[in-house]
């Protein structure tokens, strides 16, 4: 079943043309947000060379000669560059907000994880040619330094550790793997990489050369890694707790919006404070028995006001179930805002928003807050069943209010269409193309938001539309 | 990232590391005439040929060699062909990962006639490093070469096996 | 330049530039510290003290000082070293050798010696004038005393080497408990004192010593057990140790 809704009739009483000025705004925020991300690309590969320059600095360019000199200085550089780059990622997880305004969410967590990657094979050639350097020039076995080097020092057994924390970290993050481990059990294991950190940081203060003889280098990488452990502690700690004590979120209101779907409205002082904008999700945590020790990433499904925040949440089963039932004046503690998914990202004048399931959530508070050009916008709702078409009247009446086009396509899911890629659309309309509904596709700012699979068909819809992926902002959420 | 950025990058990461390149080999030289004895791989780097401990004994009275009251031991021994510089310098300690080397050369009218290298090996140990006594295979024990040796250390011997002990024998042939 | 003398029941070496009237001076020292401690002499103060004609707070000053030296040993080196025999004899030869050896090498130093040893029975005590070569002190292998197990270089900071072992005069040290595995132990140190002292205990004492002292005092130590295993600290390893 498909249903064009309203479409503005009338066009709209004479007015001074709104779209030079949106456009120019929108570029000028596009080119901020633009510098942002290069300052912070910048930052981080630099900071690679800066590693390798202290090395050269120490004379490092001079221990090649022999081999095991070059084996010893191999797992050297090894060392420091995947050093930095573990840095880096804990910057990157550390939710800081330049970072997580000008990134977003999906793209640092897949930086952090391409980052990974190569900072376990730096550290295992660290390992096994640092050893063998040392282990060559005094004719032994590796196996022989490496226990020399085990009853030398206990920094060094810490070492140890934690580089097999490490592994067992990057084993359970390899695809396969998360996906046979329940979140939770991922979760915590990934935890542990903060224990790794801690137990390497040792031996590289007693067992370095470069760190114990230049004084340079020594305070370089120990304000660096103060740093780095403030920023953890004040943005991914400090800052969500007093947000949570300063705010006091209560819950407020809780509306049926279908059986299986609530509105939960949370009240509480100076939420403008919070800085949320509409499309960004908080991590909540309800203070009630059996609901505090789930964390749930929920987006707003309104514009904030000066007290109230709104979220839309579907059970799902888990910790979703047990959310159906929460009684107003539970305490909330809140990490966040957090997320691009809002007026903040956009480019361009046109826009077009693409939401399945709860989904459809951000994309309603969006609707609210961003600029739209009338018969320049199209809101795009996609569901198995009428059911599921969430808080339609709301989006209705603003569509109507703000100019832009409703599409709702309802009905299950056409696998493969005729060219064999798997879409998104309705059986019954399985050669539905984007660009029938807004024909300015390819120039439009485009806001997808919905489970996994629906928004890669979704995205590699777009791109074979010809819509950069400057323009294209999604939001994917851990069910 | 942009072409502009992408450039900003590799010009920021080449200065970079160009700095700290010549900062490292800008350090190498001032310990002159040392590079080679600064990336030695044993601790106990030892001299090159011709000092032997009897030629101390000349320098017992007065130091001859330090003729030039001015020449106090400077890092760079900087030898001029025309004056000719003549005393002992000690070169700057070196430190590489190993340990501490320090070099002394002796010059004559210009010339050097003498190097040798000496590597401390009990400095100072950090705090955290205990220097333990580990279990030792006969074979990852320093040889002692008899050359070098001037005394000999053994369990207490007694006046009569003194007589066919080692240290009588260094004894003997005046070392 | 080289010469050596018999006193305390050994000999002793002295080598390097040794002035004049010094090496005469030496053999003085020895020979005094002897007279009073030997316990091999009947008319001397220890032996007095021993047979109980002489009461330790009735002796002089330097008897006193030597018995509160060992004592204090003692403590440190939580009962391994100590100058009670087992039969209750006050037996302070251990501290007293390398007190002699000690007292020697201010002797040469005011006589302006600048690079000299001192070998008294195997513990040797070295000074190393600033631009010659250092002195290098061959160990002797205990399983044969006409071969070297190793050897160390002594300078500035660990000026003293001295081993202790039971090739030589038979069992004549001590033991504490059943722990009698060592059979040579060599420790370096910045004195002789320490080194001697060290050397003694540890092999008394054992492993347990040996972790102790090593943990302790800033030394170097090889050790061989009677079976013929080796204990040693990175001076006398080839294996490298890790940087600092």
């Amino acid at each position: 079943m498909t249903t064009l809704h309203d479409r503005p009739r009338t066009a709209p009483v004479a007015q001074p043309d709104p779209r030079p000025s949106i456009a120019q705004r929108y570029a000028a925020q596009a080119r901020a947000r633009n510098w942002r991300a290069d300052g912070l690309e910048f930052v981080g590969w630099v900071s690679m060379a800066v590693s390798v320059a202290l090395f050269l600095a120490d004379g490092g360019a001079a221990q090649f000669g022999t081999i095991s000199d070059a084996f010893s200085s191999v797992g050297i550089l090894a060392g420091l560059t995947s050093t930095n780059a573990l840095l880096l990622m804990l910057l990157l997880a550390a939710r800081i907000p330049v970072i997580d305004a000008t990134l977003g969410q999906p793209r640092a967590t897949s930086l952090h994880a391409k980052l990974g990657q190569w900072v376990v094979i730096g550290l295992v050639i660290h390992t096994m040619f640092l050893i063998a350097g040392y282990a060559m020039s005094a004719s032994a076995t590796w196996l022989a330094q490496f226990l020399y080097f085990w009853g030398a020092t206990a920094d060094f057994g810490w070492a140890v550790l934690g580089m097999v924390l490490f592994l067992v970290i990057s084993f359970t993050s390899v695809a396969a793997a998360r996906k046979k481990l329940p979140y939770e059990v991922w979760h915590a294991i990934h935890l542990a990489s903060y224990v790794a950190v801690g137990a390497s940081i040792p031996h590289m203060f007693s067992m370095s050369g470069l760190f114990a003889t230049n004084a340079a280098a020594r305070w370089y990488w120990i304000v660096l890694l103060a740093l780095t452990g403030l920023a953890l502690l004040v943005f991914r700690l400090g800052i969500p707790l007093l947000s949570t004590l300063d705010s006091r979120l209560t819950v407020s209101r809780v509306t049926q919006v279908t059986p299986d779907v609530i509105n939960i409205e949370v009240t509480g002082r100076r939420v403008a404070d919070l800085g949320a904008r509409a499309g960004q999700y908080f991590h909540w945590r309800f203070l009630a028995p059996g609901l505090w020790w789930h964390q749930h990433p929920f987006s707003i499904s309104a514009a904030p006001t000066a007290n109230t925040l709104r979220i839309t949440v579907r059970n799902l089963g888990k910790g979703t179930a047990a959310l159906m039932n929460v009684r107003p004046g539970t305490l909330v503690a809140i990490e966040g805002p957090y997320g691009t998914f809002s007026d903040a990202a956009r480019t361009t004048p046109e826009v077009v928003m693409i939401g399945a399931g709860v989904g459809i959530a951000p994309i309603r508070a969006l609707l609210e807050e961003t600029a739209i050009i009338p018969g320049r916008a199209a809101v795009v709702l996609r569901a198995s069943r009428p059911e599921e078409l969430y808080l339609l009247h709301e989006i209705t009446e603003l569509c109507r209010r703000r100019g832009a086009a409703l599409i709702t396509l309802v009905g299950p899911r056409a696998r493969i269409d005729l060219q064999g890629t798997t879409r998104w659309v309705p059986q019954h309309q399985a050669n539905l193309s984007l660009t029938q509904i807004a024909p300015y596709l390819a120039e439009a700012d485009v806001f997808v938001c919905g489970p996994d699979g629906f928004t890669d068909a979704v995205i590699a819809d777009l791109k074979g539309h010809g819509v950069p992926d400057s323009r294209i902002h999604e939001e994917r959420f851990v069910w | 990232m942009s072409t502009r950025s992408k450039t900003a990058v590799l010009l920021a990461s080449a200065g970079v590391l160009a700095a700290g390149w010549q900062i490292g080999t800008a350090q190498g030289q001032t310990t002159a005439l040392s590079t080679d004895t600064a990336t030695t791989t044993t601790e106990t780097t030892t001299a090159t040929p011709t000092a032997t401990p009897t030629t101390t004994t000349p320098t017992t009275t007065a130091p001859t060699t330090t003729a030039t009251a001015e020449t106090t031991p400077t890092t760079s021994a900087s030898a001029s062909t025309s004056g000719g510089a003549t005393g002992t310098f000690t070169g700057a300690t070196a430190s590489n990962r190993f340990g501490t080397v320090t070099v002394t050369v002796t010059l004559k009218a210009g010339s050097i006639t003498d190097v040798s290298a000496k590597a401390t090996i009990y400095e100072q140990k950090s705090a955290r490093y205990v220097n333990m006594a580990l279990p030792t295979l006969k074979s990852e024990v320093i040889a002692a070469d008899s050359a070098d040796v001037s005394n000999v250390s053994g369990a207490t011997y007694t006046t009569s096996s003194y007589l066919t002990s080692l240290q009588s024998a260094l004894d003997k042939a005046g070392r | 330049m080289n010469h050596h003398f018999v006193s305390m029941g050994t000999v002793v070496s002295l080598s390097g530039d040794l002035p004049e009237r010094a090496t005469s001076a030496v053999e003085n020292a020895f020979a005094d510290l002897d007279e009073r401690f030997s316990l091999y002499r009947p008319e001397s103060e220890a032996s007095a003290i021993a047979r109980g004609d002489l009461p330790l707070t009735r002796a002089s000053q330097e008897m006193r000082g030597a018995y509160e030296l060992a004592q204090s040993w003692r403590v440190a080196t939580e009962g391994a070293f100590t100058p009670q025999r087992p039969d209750g004899v006050l037996d302070l030869s251990g501290v007293v050798k390398a007190m002699a050896i000690e007292r020697a090498g201010t002797v040469l130093d005011e006589f302006g010696a600048t690079h000299w040893s001192v070998n008294a029975g195997g513990d040797v005590l070295t000074r190393s004038a600033g631009d010659a070569a250092p002195w290098v002190i061959g160990i002797v292998d205990p399983s044969d005393r006409d071969a070297l197990l190793t050897q160390c270089r002594l300078g500035p900071d660990a000026r003293a080497v001295a081993t202790s072992g039971i090739a030589e005069r038979g069992e004549h040290i001590w033991r504490i408990g059943a722990d009698d595995t060592f059979a040579q132990v060599s420790v370096v140190a910045p004195d002789i004192i320490t080194a001697d002292v060290l050397a003694t205990a540890i092999l008394a004492g054992g492993r347990h010593c040996l972790e102790l002292a090593c943990r302790t005092w800033s030394i170097e130590v090889i050790a061989v057990t009677r079976s013929g295993s080796i204990f040693a600290t990175d001076a006398f390893r080839t294996t490298r140790p890790a940087t600092r």
